[in-house]
């Protein structure tokens, strides 16, 4: 599939986005009770919810592989960054009953608890903007590479494609050679 | 199987089945891999946001230009960023909408907790999001989908976590 205009991907995922935000709603998980529920083990709303997101996504992924038509982008294993930050997040998330994407929708639904701990997010966001790039090292640490899971396909290793959409960053990796 | 918590409370519009919802986000989510080579996440968006307000309003203080430099790419008013903007815009549509076909007119549940607990839990989840480099979307959602190890990490240790805090906090007030 040709890449895209800026503007194009622009409006396609300003649409995703309405889609999602309104899906979750219907779903009730703009609702902090509905998130604490599920951790407290009195709501299955949003494991039910997430597991045929992901058993639909995951047979649809495999299937659209099978036919090219996407590439597999996970994560890195970074076991600090992973481990760590998976816990400071279920912290986070008990405490505020939110997660950064229902937290949007219920900015939208007006609820009151979700702004505030959108705004929480947003000043975070920002301590992480100022702090990521003394963090960067200890992060990476013992990273295990963008590893999938048995079955899955590894990424597509970096090709002439993958650089020329980024012009940007062969300053940045010049001026990172420079250090 | 007991009932849930929207369909105890009387006036309230029963929220649609968690599985159909969950299959359309699953859609959504192939139309996005299709789409833009990734899947959906809302965490990176944050990030971002915040590094455009930064590099406008205080580009030194928050060190703009390491950051970027760190991040090997500048940061964009891109598709993940409308894709946060549209969440926000979805929640504001079907909330309406739904008032219109005589869903409660209240939205306001009691505040369960203070204004400074909610933006606390929110900054914490949010270092740890960026830490993870993703979130319940990024990772649980199309990290897991794609088989990424990174993501079946991240996912079962974050509800651990939170269920555990969860638990504990409510036995602490008195209930469970």
């Amino acid at each position: 599939m040709p890449e895209k205009s800026n503007n194009a991907r622009r409006l396609l995922g300003l649409a995703t986005g309405v889609a999602f935000g309104a899906l979750l709603r219907r779903g009730g998980l703009d609702d902090s009770r509905t998130i604490v529920g599920q951790l407290e083990g009195t709501d299955a709303r949003v494991a039910k919810t997430m597991g045929s997101a992901v058993a639909v996504a995951a047979l649809g992924h495999r299937w659209l592989l099978s036919g090219g038509q996407v590439t597999t982008e996970p994560k890195p294993l970074n076991p600090v960054a992973v481990v760590g930050g998976s816990l400071l997040f279920g912290a986070g998330m008990a405490l505020s009953g939110y997660c950064p994407g229902t937290a949007a929708v219920a900015v939208g639904s007006g609820r009151r608890e979700g702004a505030w701990a959108a705004a929480g997010m947003l000043v975070a966001a920002a301590g992480f903007v100022a702090s990521y790039p003394r963090l960067k090292k200890a992060l990476e640490t013992g990273g295990a590479g963008k590893m999938v899971l048995l079955g899955g396909k590894p990424p597509a290793p970096r090709t002439a494609l993958n650089v020329a959409v980024r012009p940007g960053a062969q300053r940045f990796e010049a001026a990172a050679a420079n250090d | 199987m007991s009932k849930s918590a929207s369909q105890r409370s009387p006036g309230r519009l029963r929220s649609a089945s968690p599985y159909w919802i969950g299959a359309g986000i699953g859609l959504l989510n192939m139309g996005a891999f299709v789409a833009f080579r990734k899947g959906i996440g809302v965490s990176g968006a944050y990030e971002t946001g915040a590094a455009l307000a930064a590099r406008k309003m205080a580009p030194d203080a928050l060190r703009v230009n390491d950051f970027v430099k760190a991040r090997d790419k500048a940061p964009q008013l891109d598709w993940e960023v409308l894709l946060v903007v549209g969440t926000v815009l979805g929640g504001l549509l079907a909330s309406r909408s739904e008032r219109a076909v005589g869903g409660a007119a209240a939205e306001q549940s009691p505040a369960l907790r203070s204004p400074l607990a909610s933006a606390t839990g929110g900054a914490l989840l949010m270092v740890g999001a960026r830490m993870a480099d993703g979130c319940t979307s990024g990772h649980s959602l199309s990290g897991t989908a794609q088989g990424a190890a990174s993501s079946w990490v991240f996912t079962p240790l974050m509800f651990l976590a939170g269920s555990l805090l969860a638990r504990a906090a409510r036995r602490l007030r008195g209930g469970l």
